[in-house]
């Protein structure tokens, strides 16, 4: 018994020009579709903590929030948003903010702003829960704008107390 | 050593409230030498200053001027750090340059200050984006009627007094 292959069948077979179009267009649609970009620099927000050099120095008592944003490519300047958060009779406020600060790297460390002298004065030497968080606007010296933003990702106990302004 | 002399130094600036009191000093007591700086820069069109461990250069072109500061004995120098626009009127001009020159001795004085007995940590060039003499300061940039308040509500007149008598 001789078996026979529908061969003619198959090479005609026709995509339906519709179709066809679909196809095409959805394949462009992939292949155009703006790529999801990777994020050319990073925040770092430090946990809040009292400053044991300004302490040992000047007898300062000052709670400080370190932050610095990192790029892959040099930056222009940064302006920075950020607040320290405490928990006060059990309700979460933001003690401190520190607003629009803006900082141009320095030759050597283009690719990173230090932001070192967010500080404030502690009131008193109340052990309180503190949190800190950012909102980071990255100029790039290739003229594009950053956006993030980061946070210490928990609360930490000090011996400072800040009266909410 | 007054309060003023260490707000020169490493030892001084801490505090934003600090910086926006000396800033009001500095306006208040170097009036006639903005005026004359203010001047200089309207007719020769570019001027230096050296306050504390900086230098801070003005330049004035097309009615916009602009500033850059280095540390003194520095090579590295930061470009167009903060600008103001002004306009036909001299007079306006020059009132309004005042409070820039102000605002940026205290940029300067604060990133560049005096060793002191501390060092400071160096980490670039910073400052408020908005001036001290805008409302945009008081409001962060948003309801300027909220500055408004927000200004009329910020007492500098402890530190003032400090810097004044101290």
């Amino acid at each position: 018994m001789s078996i026979s292959l529908p061969l003619k069948q198959v090479f005609k077979f026709k995509v339906p020009g519709v179709l066809a179009l679909a196809i095409f267009a959805g394949q462009f649609l992939v292949n155009e579709l703006p790529k999801v970009k990777e994020p050319l620099c990073k925040i770092d927000v430090e946990r809040p903590h009292t400053s044991t050099y300004l302490k040992q120095r000047k007898n300062l008592e000052i709670l400080k929030l370190n932050v610095t944003t990192e790029c892959t490519v040099p930056q222009e300047f940064t302006i920075l948003n950020a607040d320290i958060q405490a928990i006060v009779d059990n309700v979460q406020i933001s003690v401190q903010r520190f607003d629009n600060e803006l900082r141009v790297p320095d030759e050597k460390g283009r690719f990173k702003a230090k932001y070192r002298d967010l500080q404030v004065d502690c009131d008193s030497l109340e052990p309180t829960m503190y949190f800190g968080q950012a909102q980071a606007e990255i100029h790039l010296k290739n003229g594009e704008v950053e956006k993030l933003s980061g946070d210490s990702q928990y609360f930490v106990s000090q011996d400072c107390k800040i009266d909410a302004k | 050593m007054s309060y003023f002399e260490k707000c020169l130094t490493s030892d001084g600036l801490f505090f934003q409230k600090e910086k926006r009191a000396l800033y009001k000093y500095l306006l208040e007591i170097n009036k006639c030498f903005y005026v004359n700086q203010a001047n200089q820069l309207l007719d020769k069109g570019i001027i230096t200053r050296i306050i504390a461990n900086g230098e801070a250069t003005y330049f004035l072109k097309d009615r916009k001027v602009n500033y850059s500061a280095r540390k003194l004995n520095s090579d590295e120098i930061y470009l167009n750090l903060r600008d103001v626009k002004l306009n036909r009127n001299r007079r306006y001009s020059i009132r309004k340059l005042e409070k820039f020159f102000a605002q940026c001795d205290v940029d300067v004085v604060s990133n560049f200050p005096i060793p002191g007995r501390f060092p400071k940590e160096e980490s670039g060039y910073g400052f408020n984006a908005y001036p001290f003499y805008t409302l945009a300061y008081y409001a962060n940039g948003r309801n300027y009627l909220k500055g408004i308040v927000k200004k009329l509500r910020t007492k500098d007149k402890e530190m003032l007094t400090k810097l004044r008598n101290l």
